[in-house]
């Protein structure tokens, strides 16, 4: 399978070191909720908007409201990090962070900026230290969002190549889980591309 | 000296045995990409130590560690992990695994581990 | 690298409000811009404790955004959508008051890890919001128009008789209403010529009328018949719009109908003479009046009156009993509207007299129509009263006449055929 100059050690490569990343901020989370995070294996695709947006269908109940929290990252690897939790999950998440019984929409909207803060920090700090590149983090915003289509139909339509990395947050005794999505397109894999390249070079040196 | 590495990521292995390569020149490493196919060549080879990672598809780590032990409850098993949290770590130690080393292990961590082991 | 020699004129260039502050909110820097427009100057703030000044603060929260930024060394943010979750600014705008406070975007950056020391910055968002709460109380609005407009078109839909029609008078969209009422279902309707749903070979002179308004492209209203599913026959006060479609440039037509058939019904009953259904006596002069007054009639343009009388119809009645005269009067009515002209005006003017209005003949052909009656009836067989004849009148407008003058000229045309011995024509 060869796709954007994306060969199986390309895809491997990055999913170990997602997995490193998401080991990562499992443990930063677990630190926050004091509470023991269960990891799952990273799925890496290749896609184009269409194939995002049924994979993020297959991914997110539809019958569920969801906070959605979007992130943007620039540098060599640049692109958008994705947070979904949904209501239920958050409000789990507000009332153990804020140790409150009836969180505040305020409370439940500022704990979801807070998780996705420290996941976005360490996956991305840690995916982008491994890959030897500097990372800037620019200002989150959340929104409440029913059912699963974050994709505009119109910006289904565009033609775009995007590699989708995605993995899921879970505390099982806490009942809060989330999906996550790394995002990056066009351009930037090429860049991210050859990243992985150089730390193939070593690895094979 | 046969080493057994457990992970399902190609370069993940690739990268241990590298390492592993440089301290133990002459170890004959065998290699599994899920804890099923761990166990059985476990049963069949009896290496002097494994190297496991515990997110893997089929079988994952906890699961081949606690079978493993089953079969040798003196197996020298490494956990070599992504998931840094003190409670996998107490998990794994609890289930008879000797030590646990988060990813990626460099040259220094290897040597480490290497001294730890009665190889 | 090189290093900045004032970040004290930078920091207060960027316009952002920027503290430097540690694990215990203690502050160690109060820029320009935070000093201006927190009314706390630096020498004030710096040194002390935020809490002392701002206690509304979920210290909580705010210590665990430390915590994380100075563990991550990465920044943490607060949620930029929410209002008053760091510290209140007062906001200067008058000319609008949808905040009165500043929207904050607050971001905490790590400053020296190794002491715990962290920035916050502050960048003034609340333009930005405003635009977001303006546009969001603006969708609120167009989401309650539509939810209006649904609700209108739901009435519109179940209560009114409308249909969309192409150029060619073909059914583009008909409510539920409309289906209802002709009682046919969707399918059979759309793409249906609308002169094959009102149906009758006899009505179709109605869509006509529509589908010539059409061809010019005109508005138009009047009344059409048409015969429902059932075979009913109904009255419409209809009202044709064209309608611009804009999705793809074509013109199409809305057709309002509005059910009349009682109106019709009441309208039919005070113009109807109840015995041979020809217009009454009222009827006709209303006719006659209007043809008087409305048309431009001169010599080589003239219209003519005929009043006919069955010949000793009394012996008749007298003879065979009411119900056999009623029998001849309604045979000469028949007979009468069979033979004249469609735009000629034939009306029961009271007892056995009939009267009829020919437009547009001169007196020759006045006196061949009164001839061609007079012929008709004589040629009708009754059972009890055998052959009738009958006699006419005929006068000719001319310039200066009214009714009365008409009436009385056809009148007295008719006493004289009476005199000269009943079933002829006369005229003075």
């Amino acid at each position: 399978m060869q796709q954007n100059g994306f060969t199986d050690d390309h895809l491997d490569m990055l999913r170990e070191l997602m997995n490193i990343a998401m080991g990562n901020a499992t443990a930063s989370i677990a630190d926050l909720l004091e509470a023991f995070g269960k990891m799952h294996i990273p799925q890496i695709m290749i896609s184009d908007m269409e194939g995002l947006d049924s994979y993020i269908q297959q991914t997110i109940p539809n019958d569920q409201r969801n906070y959605v929290t979007k992130q943007l990252f620039g540098g060599l690897f640049s692109g958008e990090f994705l947070f979904v939790i949904s209501e239920e999950s958050a409000l789990h998440l507000g009332h153990h962070l804020y140790d409150v019984d009836k969180p505040s929409d305020g409370d439940i909207l500022d704990a979801v900026i807070e998780l996705t803060n420290i996941l976005s920090a360490t996956i991305i700090s840690r995916l982008t230290e491994e890959l030897n590149t500097k990372v800037q983090f620019f200002v989150p915003s959340t929104e409440r969002v029913d059912g699963n289509s974050l994709i505009s139909q119109e910006d289904i339509i565009n033609y775009h190549r995007i590699i989708i990395i995605s993995t899921e947050m879970e505390f099982q005794h806490q009942n809060i889980n989330g999906q996550i999505f790394i995002l990056t397109k066009d351009g930037m894999i090429g860049s991210l591309k050859e990243l992985i390249d150089r730390k193939l070079e070593e690895l094979y040196a | 000296m046969k080493i057994l590495v457990v992970d399902d990521s190609k370069l993940a292995r690739l990268f241990l045995i590298k390492t592993l390569k440089e301290l133990e020149p002459m170890a004959e490493i065998l290699e599994a990409e899920n804890g099923l196919i761990a166990v059985e060549l476990f049963k069949q080879e009896r290496p002097s130590a494994v190297f496991l990672d515990l997110t893997m598809p089929v079988m994952d780590g906890y699961e081949a560690l606690k079978e493993i032990i089953k079969i040798d409850s003196k197996a020298q098993v490494v956990i070599v992990s992504a998931d840094i949290q003190a409670q996998a770590q107490s998990t794994v130690l609890e289930s008879g695994a000797k030590m646990m080393v988060p990813k990626p292990i460099n040259s220094e961590k290897m040597l480490s581990v290497l001294q730890q082991l009665s190889i | 690298m090189v290093t900045i020699p004032y970040p004290n004129v930078l920091l207060d260039a960027l316009e952002i409000g920027v503290m430097v502050i540690d694990e215990s909110f203690e502050i160690r820097y109060w820029n320009q811009w935070l000093e201006i427009n927190t009314a706390h100057p630096a020498s004030e703030m710096i040194g002390k404790n935020l809490h002392d000044f701002y206690p509304q603060i979920d210290y909580k929260v705010f210590a665990r955004k430390i915590r994380t930024t100075l563990r991550l060394a990465s920044p943490t943010f607060y949620d930029a959508s929410l209002q008053n979750r760091f510290i209140e600014i007062p906001r200067t705008k008058i000319t609008t008051s949808l905040l009165i406070n500043m929207q904050l975007q607050v971001t905490i950056s790590p400053y020296i890890v190794e002491e715990g020391l962290v920035m916050v910055s502050i960048y003034d968002i609340s333009d930005l919001h405003e635009l977001k709460l303006t546009l969001q109380s603006q969708m609120e609005k167009i989401s309650e128009l539509n939810c209006e407009l649904h609700r209108d078109k739901m009435i519109i839909d179940a209560n009114l008789l409308i249909t969309k029609i192409d150029e060619e008078c073909r059914i583009v969209e008909a409510t539920q209403a409309f289906l209802e009422f002709f009682g046919y279902k969707k399918e059979s309707v759309i793409g249906e010529y609308l002169s094959q749903v009102f149906g009758d070979v006899s009505v179709d002179f109605d869509t006509i009328q529509i589908c010539d308004a059409i061809a010019r492209q005109q508005k138009w209203s009047g009344e059409v018949k048409a015969v429902l599913a059932n075979g009913e026959e109904v009255w419409f006060d209809t009202v044709v719009t064209p309608l611009n479609d804009d999705e793809n440039g074509t013109l199409s037509y809305t057709v309002i109908f509005h059910d009349i058939s009682d109106k019709k019904r009441i309208e039919l009953l005070s113009i109807t003479d109840p015995l041979t259904k020809l217009f009454n006596r009222h009827k006709f002069n209303e006719v006659f009046e209007n043809m008087i007054r409305r048309r431009h009639w001169d010599e080589n343009h003239t219209f003519g009156l005929i009043i006919a009388d069955v010949d000793h119809f009394k012996r008749v009645n007298d003879t065979y009993g009411h119900q056999s005269g009623d029998k001849v009067l309604i045979e000469v009515a028949h007979v009468f509207s069979q033979t004249i002209r469609t735009g000629d005006i034939l009306a029961r003017w009271g007892g056995e007299e009939f009267v009829c209005l020919l437009p547009d003949v001169d007196m020759e052909k006045a006196l061949y129509v009164a001839e061609k009656l007079r012929l008709a009836v004589e040629e009708l067989h009754f059972a009890d009263a055998g052959t009738i004849t009958s006699s006419f009148g005929v006068s000719i407008f001319t310039p200066g006449d009214t009714q009365e003058s008409m009436i009385h000229r056809a009148d007295s045309s008719l006493y004289r055929a009476k005199e000269n011995g009943r079933n002829r024509v006369e005229c003075i």
